[in-house]
């Protein structure tokens, strides 16, 4: 009897410390039992204080206005598409940092092995892989093995005639993951730190748009004797790309013309009994068909993003998303950041009071809060608090 | 257990009306929840007691329960150690047992913190609630009185 309480004890402490480690199965078996707050959840929401809905009517307009600034900003004022397909937004919804790999959720049967991947008219990768359902595309970005070769130039002036080399992905080096400069002209080279775009080689047959931003470049003296700038033949010559897309949340992607992506939506209710915190607990789960990743917003509040999920019930993480959160001005003007002051642009700092906005392609712009107290480390958000006598929506690709 | 986790859903969730409308301070009956079952369980029923408790108590803050067990366990374990300390001190016993619960709660939250970077909520609430006890006495000494006669 003994050796069996013991041995419950070590089975109650082994399976309280994988919850806390954070390992899926227990925190989702610790969730099953939610449906135990129902009873009284609805009397307390009933008797519960009521959200003052006025500040979330005055934010939502600005905040959808600046996600559809937004929008228009990630897809970039150059053509991102070769002729005769079109761009299309798209989430990211997964990340493996190690691999240098992104997948996006895409529509089904639109997306061709090879179609390219940007963000805000900068060249992400190319799609390396896709589902046997077609609806996930495996990303290879920049600098892995599996992204083609680049036509790429570094324009004198006009468009088309700068200097022109390919570039061949380089693998992760010291400073990250880069593209090796290949079929390099020895008489001139764009000097260090310039920006390198993408060129025109239709009539090779690659369908590449041109001008795209690639990166920068690295290698090479600034100071050659002489003046001009000097390489040494056997350097190998580096371009930096611009964009980490593994931080990235939307990103745009080519498809076939008319092509868009399925959404799911739904309508669940949250626990308002629950202690309001860095998490909420949703009266649905996977028999209505949510997802670990889904997005739950009210009437254009961002409410949070769903975490765990056990068939009747789910985990929502509440704070605010990293990305993309748009910190919006009085005046309008949008500003795509974090909360932490590394993330901040040069010379740029919210003010208190501003609108924090993010967004999602299911369910267009949505209010955060509004900056709060401003410190060493960035700004706080204040929270607009959901109302739990009203439902919620679930949307995810 | 079963009657400890329902007990503690229920005035979690009370805990959770009240805050609404009277703010972060108002007292949580947690304590005295942590001190009856401290005092009145058996030792070997304190394991069970703990989960129930402590899961009940996540499942009201939407954090992990494994933090909420564990500090659960850790307060139980130390009133019940007190008991016969306790014991002695008369109708201030139960009061004394939760201001320690809620001690060692609070103790094992920081710790576990600490350690597993999830929350294990824990504050001013708790200590509050401690201060509920001497209301409870009476009808808790009733009851258990008749448990003991029904036994």
């Amino acid at each position: 009897m003994k050796s069996q309480g013991r041995a419950l004890g070590v089975i109650v402490v082994a399976a309280c410390l994988a919850s806390l480690g954070g390992a899926g199965p227990v925190r989702s078996l610790e969730t099953w039992l939610t449906p135990l707050l129902l009873p009284l959840d609805r009397a307390v929401v009933r008797f519960g204080p009521a959200a003052d809905p006025e500040p979330l009517a005055l934010l939502r307009e600005p905040a959808k206005a600046a996600w559809e600034g937004w929008c228009r900003a990630v897809l970039g004022e150059t053509a991102s598409s070769a002729p005769g397909r079109e761009s299309l937004l798209v989430p990211v919804v997964a990340r493996r940092e190690a691999e240098h790999e992104i997948d996006l959720a895409v529509p089904p049967a639109a997306v061709h092995e090879g179609a390219i991947v940007t963000h805000r008219g900068a060249l992400l990768g190319v799609v390396s892989g896709l589902s046997e359902a077609g609806d996930v595309a495996t990303v290879a970005l920049l600098g892995h093995h599996a992204a083609r070769p680049v036509a790429a130039e570094w324009e004198l002036g006009e468009p088309g005639h700068g200097v022109q080399f390919l570039l061949a992905p380089g693998g992760r080096g010291d400073d990250g993951w880069s593209l090796k400069v290949e079929a390099r002209s020895s008489s001139a080279l764009p000097p260090p730190e310039q920006l390198v775009h993408t060129r025109d080689v239709r009539a090779l047959g690659d369908m590449l748009p041109a001008g795209l931003l690639v990166g920068r470049m690295r290698g090479g003296s600034t100071e050659a004797p002489g003046g001009g700038n000097w390489y040494d033949a056997a350097d190998t010559l580096r371009v930096l790309p611009l964009l980490d897309g593994t931080t990235l949340a939307v990103v745009t992607v080519e498809v076939e013309p008319g092509a868009s992506l399925p959404l799911r939506r739904g309508e669940a209710r949250l626990y308002g009994s629950c202690r309001p915190g860095e998490a909420a607990r949703l009266a649905a789960g996977s028999s209505r068909g949510l997802k670990c990743g889904d997005w739950v917003c009210q009437a254009g509040l961002f409410v949070g993003i769903v975490e765990t999920v056990t068939p009747w019930s789910s985990v929502l993480d509440v704070r605010p998303p990293a990305t993309p959160l748009l910190v919006v001005a009085p005046d309008g003007s949008a500003m795509a950041t974090g909360q932490a002051r590394g993330r901040w642009p040069a010379g740029w700092e919210p003010q208190r009071g501003d609108l924090v906005a993010t967004g999602h392609l299911g369910a267009g712009g949505l209010v955060v809060g509004m900056v709060g107290e401003l410190d060493d480390e960035g700004f706080e958000i204040e929270r607009l608090a959901p109302d739990p006598r009203l439902p919620v929506t679930v949307v995810g690709p | 257990m079963i009657l400890l986790l329902l007990v503690t859903i229920v005035l979690a969730q009370l805990h959770v009306l009240g805050t609404a409308w009277g703010g972060p301070l108002v007292p949580d009956p947690f304590a005295c929840v942590l001190a009856v079952a401290g005092l009145h369980r058996k030792p070997s029923g304190l394991l069970l007691a703990a989960v129930g408790m402590g899961w009940a108590r996540a499942l009201v803050f939407a954090e992990p329960a494994g933090g909420h067990v564990l500090a659960t366990l850790f307060a139980l374990w130390l009133v019940s150690e007190q008991r016969e300390t306790l014991d002695k001190h008369g109708a201030l016993s139960l009061t004394l047992a939760a201001g320690l619960g809620a001690c060692a709660y609070a103790l094992a939250a920081f710790v576990l913190r600490l350690i597993g970077g999830e929350p294990v909520s824990a504050g001013l609430p708790l200590f509050a609630g401690a201060l509920l006890a001497p209301f409870l006495a009476g009808p808790v000494r009733a009851v258990s009185r008749s448990a003991r006669r029904r036994a």
